[in-house]
């Protein structure tokens, strides 16, 4: 279970859906949508290798960027900088994936940057460029409930910060939870979810729509067999 | 030395940003096309980056509450029962004498009465396989109704007007030929209108009634739009200034003809 499956569980096609979950290899899509975004996380995660706050230094981004790309690389790497400074951090180290036994799922997929700070207190950055506006309370978001649940043995401590910023727009959202946003609630949701999930795949019939243009399912889809 | 002779499977290949710029199957849409005429670079910011905007446009709000209501008037009775109307717009903060009640006023002497059938905001997809290359074209049109042997696709307008006929918007093209199959099925022709509903505005151009000859025509011209994409070396910008004066990434674009500023925030000088 990726968060993108949990997020679309009622809106994807179903076939898609299907082939998405089961991880069929489909067309090639393009990742150049992706690259600024990688990138900032994965140079964050650099600068803070060891505990240090952050540094434009370590954002050096890629010469592979295109010119564009490279002015929202620089300004979401300025932002970075500004939003978490003299926040001295060290970046943790997570699996690919997380195994939900009781549900009999894997969590796959990114799941923020995960930071200690000098005393021990655990952070979650979850890092944005642009997009639909920031949610009030982070745990709205999907993507937030999915890395929180990736990391849930890692986030069981006294100090937990998760913070949500979008580094087009500057904004920065911060949720403390409490023991009342509990891991209880999560595990609900998730279990809806993938239910949801395995019940529209028992019969992942076809949908012609607008999603279409990114499915990369569409060469052998009934919908379009008469193309 | 050993020579090489191909690459493991499951080995990662090394490719260029340029080799990873377009998907296997590229996708059109009014819009990604409508943006591929007008300046390659922009097209590529958007449609194949899918960076967020420099300089963004006005909101198009108004454009989306008159497309969202009239939606809701079609989908939940008639544009021509006057109480029903004043009602929706009601429910929705709007009085009965603005600009809003000015759009459906003016839709409704454009609207088909003797529709059999209508949908609105239906969304369509057309998977062109062969020959080379392979592309998607997607849509969601505005209204279609049946009347009189006819598909009549509508598009709704709340701007300017740019075409004296339909037929010459490449837009209105593709959305032709998305419709045409659901047409095909139903032996009915494809009509597409465009409804420009803004007061300045007194006629709507020609609409577009294209054969089926025009219409293989229209699928050549997607299939040949999508072999340059597919060649392009470049992706150039148009550096016009009519195109860039308007232009939502006209801050970062290195071939922009009125450069800008971008106009997204950044952070204080003492960060």
């Amino acid at each position: 279970m990726t968060a993108g499956l949990l997020r679309s569980a009622d809106t994807m096609c179903a076939r898609r859906l299907d082939h998405e979950h089961r991880g069929v290899r489909g067309n090639r899509r393009s990742t150049q949508r992706f690259r600024v975004a990688n990138a900032i996380v994965e140079d964050a995660r650099l600068n803070h290798i060891d505990t240090r706050e952050p540094d434009l230094h370590f954002f050096a981004g890629s010469d592979e960027l295109f010119a564009e790309q490279r002015h929202v690389y620089d300004n979401a790497a300025a932002w970075y900088v500004a939003l978490f400074a003299r926040r001295p951090v060290r970046s943790v180290d997570i699996d690919f994936e997380t195994e939900h036994s009781r549900l009999g799922v894997r969590l796959v997929g990114p799941a923020g940057l995960p930071v200690e700070t000098t005393d021990g207190a655990r952070e979650l950055r979850v890092l944005r460029l642009g997009g639909a506006p920031l949610p009030a309370d982070p745990f709205d978001a999907t993507e937030i409930r999915f890395a929180v649940l990736r990391l849930a043995e890692w986030l069981d401590h006294d100090a937990v910060r998760i913070v949500v910023a979008d580094l087009a727009r500057g904004e920065v959202s911060v949720a403390e939870p409490d023991a009342s946003r509990g891991r209880d609630d999560l595990d609900e949701w998730l279990a809806e979810r993938v239910a949801r999930i395995r019940a529209r795949i028992e019969t992942p019939t076809s949908r012609a729509g607008v999603e279409c243009g990114w499915c990369p399912f569409v060469a052998g889809c009934p919908a379009h067999r008469a193309s | 030395m050993v020579p090489v002779r191909g690459r493991l499977s499951g080995a990662p290949s090394v490719m260029s940003p340029r080799d990873t710029l377009l998907a296997d199957i590229v996708a059109l849409s009014p819009s990604s096309l409508e943006r591929w005429n007008r300046c390659r670079r922009e097209y590529r910011s958007r449609d194949l980056l899918g960076l967020p905007e420099s300089n963004p446009g006005p909101p198009a709000d108004m454009g989306n509450l008159v497309h969202s209501l009239l939606r809701m008037i079609h989908e939940q009775g008639t544009c021509r029962d006057d109480a029903f109307v004043t009602d929706v717009l009601a429910r929705h903060g709007v009085d009965g004498v603005g600009p809003v009640s000015g759009f459906i006023a003016r839709h409704r002497v454009r609207c088909p009465a003797d529709a059999s059938r209508s949908r609105h905001e239906l969304e369509l997809a057309r998977f062109h396989r062969a020959p080379a290359p392979m592309f998607m074209a997607t849509g969601r049109l505005d209204a279609v109704w049946i009347h009189d042997g006819l598909l009549d696709v509508r598009d709704y307008k709340t701007g300017g007007s740019f075409f004296e006929r339909v037929a010459d918007d490449p837009r209105a093209r593709l959305q032709a030929w998305l419709a045409a199959p659901i047409a095909a099925r139903n032996a009915l022709g494809v009509r597409v209108r465009y409804e420009h509903l803004a007061a300045e505005i007194d006629d709507d151009p020609d609409p577009f009634e294209p054969d089926a000859d025009e219409l293989d025509t229209i699928g050549e011209e997607l299939r040949m739009v999508v072999a340059q994409i597919r060649a392009e070396p470049t992706f150039a910008g148009a550096a016009d200034t009519a195109v860039c004066a308007r232009c939502r990434y006209r801050g970062v674009c290195p071939d922009s003809a009125t450069p800008a500023e971008p106009a997204w925030p950044t952070p204080p000088d003492e960060c």
